[in-house]
């Protein structure tokens, strides 16, 4: 009996002590977290923000599928036509209205005046970034002539832009209650342009083929390139944008 | 057992202590800047141009401040009053600039004072001071400025001008010793002291008097981390707003306080504009205690400045604003002044003499250039929805028939001989309410009234946003732009939720007559007195990189003190001296 008394004391004994320990660091850490000074700004550069500035936006009505780029806001930043930065805010962008967002106050949305913006940058959640800048490029077949926001592949000797475009088709559908109303159905589509030095922007697809026959005075050049360097095929954005990549930086050579 | 609730215990303690000195009631920030400013003379005469050049450092990597900023310069009084003023941008530490001394100024010891807005944060002690004497032109006599020493203590200056033994010496060589009138001379400046790697400096060579040998012995240091006033307090309470750095803005501080009670009037929003053909628009918002500031970019640079304040719905508040003058320099120096003696009274009496004849044939320049600085406009819309130019149509004879006629998107009521303007939203397709924002000429304006009486002869665009407009948290119920032909804003009277200042500019260097004798031209037919001789704020030199100057001597044949004065990559002040003498024959 008292062999198990002792037992027991020493067993308490062992668990307080590392009771203690972890109470003492958990302690430690929290006052060197708590004397930790708050950051201090001095500098007008650091407490002077550009404002941000649009009007009401209104989102489209819901439907299937969706007009934005991402249906959450995200992290990001902008960068307007002065030159100054507005950082750490979140965005959205409305690929069908072609419509930049800002969340202001957790609740009112704010499309962002174009003529203001130069380019901006969202950090999807899943790592990276992808960067839009507004253009006013003249693309191939499409009609309009309005700006718009063109996500940027790559950039050096060839440019290489994504035109996230949204379409919308009106779908009748039925109602719970038995009524026919009418449901907008979102399609997105991404279409692909490159554009060489000052040239005239082409369009391409996932072909090798359709990138060096773009500018028929440059297709041996990016022929030989494609070859020296192996490239395989094309099927997906991310290796066009490889593709381009290693054109451009094999380009002087 | 014991031990360790102890240790336990005083781990609690530390945390507890921790959290109560940790809750903003202790901050303390070190003014790392400093700043080291030269003059390119010490006796001037009222109405010449005081050059100057600064070093702005920074004193925990000894070493010039990396970061652009503004430099702030005064001359003043003994009594603290300020004669002179200027601002300059520091770029990789360094600036140029000048200052016109009023040719009104009263004989005397004057201070030139040095710092940025930062350094504002601290005791006054800790900004540059140097002194100076200037004579007034016009007087006949110095008695003032002798204060009782005899001529004996000449000698004794002459022994302790010695050169403070921080100050290090560099290498001047000139190609000649004594030069005649108008001859070319050059020189090369060379690092000797060793460990130097780079040396920014600037060169005067000037008429050599006691007045200048002597300041050069008693050049400073600028103050160091231990020296009082070069710790600020940042935590909650500071009820004074802390002055910034400014790196990429200058900036403006003021505070708003109600007229009646003087009580401050914290949480109100505040507009700032400026008389442009383009619209600009800034906002800020009071703290708690009344205090606000806005940034000034360089495209404010030399303008009024108007800032509004928004009134609240049914507010009647009588507000007054007070804006904080950067210019303003609190406190009294001790002067330390130097005894003068006969050969200083003979110096000063000649000056006043050149300085009257380079006045009577325009040598000295006594208004400044403002610097042209490219900077982009701080708009509140870059293309508005609709946009009208009344000449376009027939004419109409005010803004009423103008809204009516030509603009859909704007209604004009009155009521009760008060006119109201109304911008429809389309977006929700209603007219919002009465209180748009209005700019007339870029300026922010009280209401429509003010412009009611323009028709189609003044107004030559409107443009409208016609929409609510939101800036950052401000909801604007649309915008209306008006621009006129012929600046008709300065006819507006503003009300006393408005204020007027100016911002300030920045100059260039004036022209120095520092005349080339290689060529003959109307030119070299003119006087020459020159008492400087040559000035250059921008020398750079490095081991085995020598830096080197050419100028022309003048008619004034006597003899000049090279004085070579700048700073080290180390942050060290380097000075260096020597002599020329003009003869009137070789």
């Amino acid at each position: 009996m008292k062999d198990t008394a002792k037992l027991k004391l020493k067993t308490s004994y062992k668990t307080m002590k590392t009771l203690n320990i972890y109470i003492f660091s958990i302690l430690v850490f929290l006052s060197l977290a708590a004397n930790a000074q708050d950051e201090i700004h001095l500098r007008t550069s650091e407490i002077f923000d550009a404002p941000l500035i649009g009007r009401n936006y209104l989102p489209p009505s819901v439907g299937k599928g969706s007009p934005y780029l991402y249906d959450n806001f995200l992290n990001g930043y902008v960068v307007f036509i002065t030159g100054d930065t507005v950082r750490n805010k979140l965005f959205k962008y409305d690929c069908l209205k072609n419509d930049f967002i800002w969340m202001a106050d957790g609740k009112s949305m704010i499309a962002l005046d174009h003529n203001l913006i130069k380019s901006f940058t969202l950090f999807p959640r899943e790592g990276g970034e992808r960067i839009f800048e507004k253009t006013t490029l003249k693309l191939p077949f499409i009609a309009d002539s309005l700006f718009r926001y063109l996500e940027v592949l790559a950039k050096g000797e060839i440019d290489l832009y994504s035109f996230h475009k949204v379409e919308v088709e009106a779908e009748a559908t039925t109602g719970l209650s038995g009524g026919l109303y009418q449901l907008n159905a979102y399609s997105a589509k991404n279409l692909y342009f490159i554009q060489l030095e000052d040239l005239s922007v082409r369009q391409v697809r996932f072909s090798k083929r359709s990138i060096y026959e773009a500018y028929p005075e440059y297709k041996e050049k990016i022929r030989k390139i494609m070859r020296a360097n192996h490239s395989g095929g094309i099927r997906n954005e991310y290796q066009l944008t490889q593709l381009v990549k290693l054109i451009n930086e094999n380009w002087k050579d | 057992m014991y031990k360790k609730f102890f240790v336990l215990g005083f781990v609690l303690l530390q945390f507890t202590f921790s959290l109560i000195t940790a809750n903003g009631n202790d901050k303390q920030v070190l003014i790392s800047e400093r700043i080291y400013l030269n003059t390119d003379r010490k006796i001037y005469v009222a109405g010449e141009n005081l050059l100057f050049n600064l070093y702005l450092l920074d004193i925990n990597s000894n070493s010039l401040a990396n970061y652009p900023s503004i430099g702030y310069i005064v001359v003043r009084n003994k009594n603290g009053d300020v004669f002179g003023k200027s601002q300059v941008k520091i770029i990789n530490g360094k600036a140029a600039g000048a200052i016109h001394l009023s040719d009104t100024l009263q004989s005397g010891y004057y201070h030139v004072v040095a710092y940025t807005n930062f350094m504002r944060n601290g005791s006054p002690d800790i900004f540059f001071k140097s002194e100076i004497l200037i004579a007034n032109r016009f007087d006949k006599d110095f008695f003032g400025l002798v204060s009782g020493q005899n001529s004996d203590s000449t000698s004794s200056l002459h022994a302790t001008a010695t050169v403070s033994p921080d100050i290090k010496k560099i290498n001047i060589i000139t190609d000649k010793a004594a030069y005649s009138k108008r001859e070319k001379a050059s020189l090369k400046i060379n690092i000797t002291s060793p460990g130097i790697k780079l040396l920014d400096f600037s060169v005067s060579i000037v008429e050599k008097n006691l007045m200048e040998e002597t300041f050069a012995a008693k050049a400073s240091l600028p103050k160091g981390r231990d020296s009082k006033g070069v710790f600020f307090d940042v935590s909650e309470r500071n009820e004074n707003p802390i002055h910034m750095a400014e790196d990429k803005y200058a900036e403006i501080i003021g505070r708003l306080t109600d007229k009646n009670s003087g009580d401050p009037v914290g949480y109100q929003v505040l507009y700032l504009s400026s008389p442009d053909t383009i619209n600009n628009f800034k906002y800020t918002v009071t703290n708690s205690r009344g205090y606000f500031r806005f940034p000034l970019s360089d495209y404010y640079n030399g303008k009024d400045v108007f800032i509004k304040v928004k009134q609240r719905d049914g507010e009647s508040l009588d507000p007054k604003m007070e804006i904080d003058s950067k210019f303003k320099v609190e406190g009294s120096f001790t002067f330390d002044p130097l005894p003068i003696d006969s050969s200083v009274i003979s110096y000063l009496k000649n000056s006043q003499n050149i300085v009257r004849i380079q006045k009577s044939f325009a040598l000295i320049q006594s208004a400044f250039k403002p610097q042209q600085m490219t900077s982009s406009v701080p708009l509140l819309f870059r293309v508005p929805d609709f946009t009208v130019a009344p000449a376009d149509f027939v004419e109409l004879k005010d803004f009423v028939e103008i809204a009516r006629e030509i603009l859909p998107s704007v209604k004009i009521r009155k009521r009760d001989d008060v006119y109201y303007a109304e911008i429809l939203d389309w977006q929700k397709r209603m007219f919002m309410a009465p209180k748009p924002l209005i700019f007339f000429d870029g300026v922010l304006i009280d209401d429509i009234s003010q412009i009611i009486p323009y028709g189609t002869k003044d107004i030559k665009k409107v443009d409208v946003i016609s929409s609510k407009w939101i800036v950052d948290h401000q909801v604007l119920e649309g915008v209306l732009s008006v621009n006129s032909h012929n600046n008709l804003w300065k006819n507006v009277t503003l009300n006393n939720n408005n204020l007027r200042i100016k911002a300030e500019d920045y100059y260039e260097l004036p022209n120095l007559f520092q005349p080339n004798y290689s060529i003959v031209d109307v030119k070299s037919r003119e006087p020459d007195f020159r008492q400087l001789l040559y000035w250059n704020p921008n020398g750079k030199a490095s081991p085995g990189n020598a830096a080197t100057f050419e100028f022309f001597t003048s008619d004034y044949a006597t003899s000049y003190l090279i004085k070579v004065t700048g700073i080290s990559d180390k942050g060290e002040i380097v000075e260096g001296y020597s002599e020329i003498e003009v003869k009137d024959k070789l």
